[in-house]
């Protein structure tokens, strides 16, 4: 999977960055990150996950947080350190290009 | 009570949807699609409501159509992807089999299918022509000599009859070139019928573009060519006697069909009959380039 990364390949894996996540999870947390802007639907989402997977930029987790409160069919998925890494370079590559806005007076200083 | 109601539906249709994703993505992620759907559903009944749960549905069905094809397309490329060396292999979205119910309910639709085709054919509205293609007979005066001791045991008696297709006769191209001889034929068929004949001055009164009560050339389908050096006059006079149609319309064979041609045009075109069977074959009406008309 190259650069750059689409934003749901983005999002999906800055959602896994603190916390494994089952599905549903990981589509709250893209919610929360982009205040909306981005609603993962089920197809996109676990279509996304079969190629990240595939891609070894995610992994499926062996153990669940809380087996005791959780449902037992849930799977959950946490990044991999290639997901890490894929992930800090697409970021690194973002900062660049709002820079290169910054510097053309597109955004204002301090606002993305 | 409401919400719960739609809620319980979008997930059930949502369950039915997951069928048209490729087998393999719907097994590992089908119950998982499922299950993130229903709480998604929970979410929003609980936060927007009923107007919330119908967006949701909406937006939903617009991201299992864009991702079912997506993931077909990729279930595609997976299954080609062996075929290497540049051969073209067949895919098929789907890596197993059809299941057993599957294959019953597609016999008894395809037999259904096609006794609804032959009852339709069989039952149809159009009459039957049938023409007779080939014949048997027992004579051995049109049999070629063979260097053969296979003799057929009997004598075949066998006449083959198909039904000719397309049913009508071709029409001739003449039909649609002349604008006049193709508004008087009214059902396009071919032929100036009785009916058609009769109804010739209301046919013909519709090419009168100019509204001036006659037929100039030009409105029965001469196209002048540019650059030609020759008197327009002397050609539009050879157009219409040259065509057997305009030249029986033009009785003063003045050039054009006026009002009173025009109101007589049924008499004028049944003087074209010439095997008195009450209608204009295509044989009838084609120019003699000969002048034996």
């Amino acid at each position: 999977m190259a650069l750059p990364l689409t934003p749901p390949v983005f999002h999906i894996l800055l959602a896994l960055t603190d916390e494994e996540r089952h599905g549903y999870g990981i589509m709250q947390d893209v919610a929360r990150q982009t205040e909306g802007a981005l609603q993962l639907g089920p197809g996109t989402l676990y279509g996304c996950l079969k190629r990240m997977l595939a891609a070894r930029l995610v992994a499926e987790s062996d153990e669940r947080p809380d087996p005791a409160l959780d449902d037992q069919r849930r799977r959950y998925y946490r990044l991999t350190e290639l997901g890490r890494q894929a992930l800090r370079a697409e970021a690194r590559r973002l900062a660049n290009a709002v820079s290169a806005a910054r510097a053309k007076r597109l955004l204002a200083e301090g606002k993305a | 009570m409401a919400r719960s109601l739609v809620t319980r539906w979008l997930c059930r249709v949502y369950r039915v949807l997951l069928r048209a994703y490729p087998a393999d993505f719907r097994r590992r992620y089908g119950a998982e699609m499922a299950q993130v759907f229903a709480d998604r559903c929970g979410e929003v009944a609980q936060t927007q409501g009923i107007g919330g749960l119908l967006r949701l549905g909406l937006d939903s069905g617009a991201d299992w159509l864009i991702s079912t094809i997506r993931e077909g397309m990729d279930s595609m490329g997976a299954t080609s992807q062996f075929a290497g060396n540049g051969v073209p292999v067949f895919g098929t979205v789907e890596s197993s089999g059809p299941s057993r119910s599957a294959l019953i309910h597609g016999g008894f639709l395809s037999l259904a299918f096609f006794s609804a085709l032959v009852f339709a054919i069989g039952h149809g509205g159009s009459p039957r022509h049938w023409v007779l293609v080939g014949s048997h007979h027992p004579s051995r005066s049109h049999l070629l000599p063979v260097q053969s001791t296979a003799t057929a045991s009997t004598e075949l008696t066998t006449e083959v009859q198909v039904r000719p297709f397309p049913d009508e006769r071709p029409i001739s191209p003449y039909f649609r070139l002349l604008a006049a001889l193709a508004a008087l034929d009214a059902n396009h068929d071919g032929i100036l019928s009785a009916s058609e004949i009769a109804n010739a001055p209301s046919a013909l009164m519709k090419l009168d573009k100019n509204g001036d009560g006659k037929l100039s050339p030009e409105e029965c389908g001469l196209r002048l060519p540019e650059g030609l050096n020759l008197d327009p006059q002397v050609l539009k006079l050879a157009f219409m006697r040259f065509h057997p149609v305009l030249a029986a319309l033009d009785g003063d064979h003045d050039g054009e069909i006026s009002w009173s041609e025009i109101r007589a045009a049924p008499q004028a075109l049944k003087t074209l009959d010439r095997n008195g069977d009450g209608q204009l074959t295509v044989d009838e009406v084609l120019p003699d380039p000969g002048g034996q008309r």
